[in-house]
């Protein structure tokens, strides 16, 4: 029974992580594709690809042990006289299946402990200090920032710094912008993501999910954009990344997404990706768990 | 590529960060009421702020007390001694507690020590030179004049 056991753990596991450091690497020739589509098109396929790993890893390990379903992929074979359909399993999976369960429960939460802790203080922090508004949280503090926080019943935080120093269109902007981040959850895809490629070293994930943020902001950008214009928006940005410049001095870590975001916001609109395509990887998808099962029962059962 | 990709490279500059710790300074609901307490009507005994903290908050004279000292440790509230007791004030006004916090979470975001866990509409971990966003702006405003000239 515990052979059986640790057998499945590491074929989930080991799966797991074998596809995540695959799809990192397949990622690159992915990005050109992710970063011409829709961005809330792209925030859920990311997402999407992003689950891809686990998914495929107990679909595979439910395919395996489930003897009326393997019994159709795995080709016909006995052992010790007995030629029953039945799940692979071998007694030296125990030792790799206990490491490799423990190092993905403490990536999970590490991710967990990382986030969520944080989070609760904050929001719980900000929402007592703060001045409720109905539409978002008032900050009495000088410093320039609007932000939305929180999982599930995520909220908006503005400075009054901020709104001291941008324009009723800004604001108008920022709360149309904050308000998309809201109402998608963002934040959580966020968490889920990180979560979802959390047994993984973070350098390998690194680029999708930094993909990802970028299509959830520019998904936002243009939701305020279809109230306002492209150009508002993008003005908006400029002028908050000028508030924002300078607070913080001795930068170790900088990215450009505002960059990125502004110069989006003055090219066409990306336009989603077919429905057809879609359906194809999800076959393709399909087909090469089915075509797995086979190969990894045998594989399995031939670890001494 | 559209043009104005090529006029302005986008480059990414990235330094290993600290590791990402979940050290934020955390106040308690307890300690958050009785500072609120404070900053409406400061210089107040620990029996005073007792008696004004409402129910579901309402709780014995060593809890309040035991919270005040707490305070006073992170050098939040300061203290006079007068007759027997103790009269206590805020140190940090309620926008320079939140500036205090706010500046924080910006600075570990910033340095890579926090993971990013809020969605700013400008990245705080983003850096900008002027030249870069006289550049943007220079295109912006061109992209307004000329949909100004299509109307």
């Amino acid at each position: 029974m515990l052979a059986l056991l640790a057998s499945m753990v590491l074929c989930v596991v080991a799966l797991w992580l074998l596809l995540g450091a695959a799809q990192a690497l397949l990622y690159r020739w992915l990005q050109p594709t992710m970063r011409a589509i829709d961005p809330a098109q792209a925030s859920v396929l990311l997402v999407g690809w992003l689950a891809l790993a686990p998914v495929v890893a107990l679909l595979t390990a439910y395919l395996l042990y489930s003897p009326d379903i393997a019994g159709w992929l795995v080709a016909g074979h006995c052992h010790s006289g007995q030629c029953v359909s039945h799940g692979p399993r071998s007694g030296l999976a125990v030792a790799p299946a206990a490491v490799l369960a423990l190092w993905a429960l403490c990536g999970v939460a590490r991710c967990l402990w990382q986030q969520w802790l944080p989070v609760r203080r904050l929001y719980d922090q900000l929402t007592r200090i703060g001045d409720d508004r109905g539409d978002y949280v008032a900050l009495s503090s000088a410093l320039p920032t609007a932000f939305t926080l929180g999982w599930l019943r995520p909220r908006i935080f503005i400075s009054e710094g901020m709104r001291a120093a941008c324009t009723g269109e800004d604001i108008d902007c920022i709360l149309r912008h904050e308000n998309a981040h809201r109402r998608r959850r963002d934040n959580l895809r966020l968490l889920a993501g990180r979560i979802l490629t959390a047994p993984l070293p973070q350098r390998l994930a690194h680029a999708t999910l930094d993909d990802l943020k970028l299509c959830c902001e520019k998904a936002c950008d243009l939701s305020a954009a279809a109230a306002l214009s492209r150009e508002a928006v993008a003005a908006a940005l400029l002028r908050v990344a000028r508030l924002q410049q300078g607070q913080v001095v001795g930068l170790a870590f900088a990215g450009n997404q505002t960059q990125r975001r502004v110069l989006a916001l003055l090219e066409e609109s990306p336009s989603p990706l077919a429905g057809g395509v879609l359906f194809t990887v999800a076959s393709a998808t399909l087909l090469f768990v089915l075509a797995l099962v086979n190969p990894l029962h045998r594989a399995i059962e031939l670890l001494p | 590529m559209p043009e104005h990709r090529a006029v302005i490279g986008i480059s990414t500059v990235r330094r290993k960060p600290p590791r990402p710790s979940n050290a934020l300074p955390h106040l308690g609901e307890l300690e958050l009421t009785l500072l609120k307490l404070l900053w409406d009507a400061p210089e107040q005994s620990a029996h005073n702020l007792q008696q004004r903290l409402q129910a579901p908050q309402d709780c014995s004279l060593s809890t309040v007390q035991s919270t005040l000292e707490r305070l006073h440790r992170k050098s939040l509230v300061q203290r006079d001694k007068r007759g027997h007791a103790y009269v206590y004030r805020a140190h940090l006004g309620r926008a320079e507690l939140l500036g205090k916090l706010l500046g924080g979470v910006i600075r570990q975001l910033h340095d890579g020590s926090l993971e990013p866990i809020l969605s700013s509409f400008v990245d705080f971990a983003d850096r900008f030179d002027d030249d870069t966003l006289d550049q943007l702006d220079a295109l912006v405003r061109q992209r307004m004049e000329r949909r100004e000239e299509d109307c």
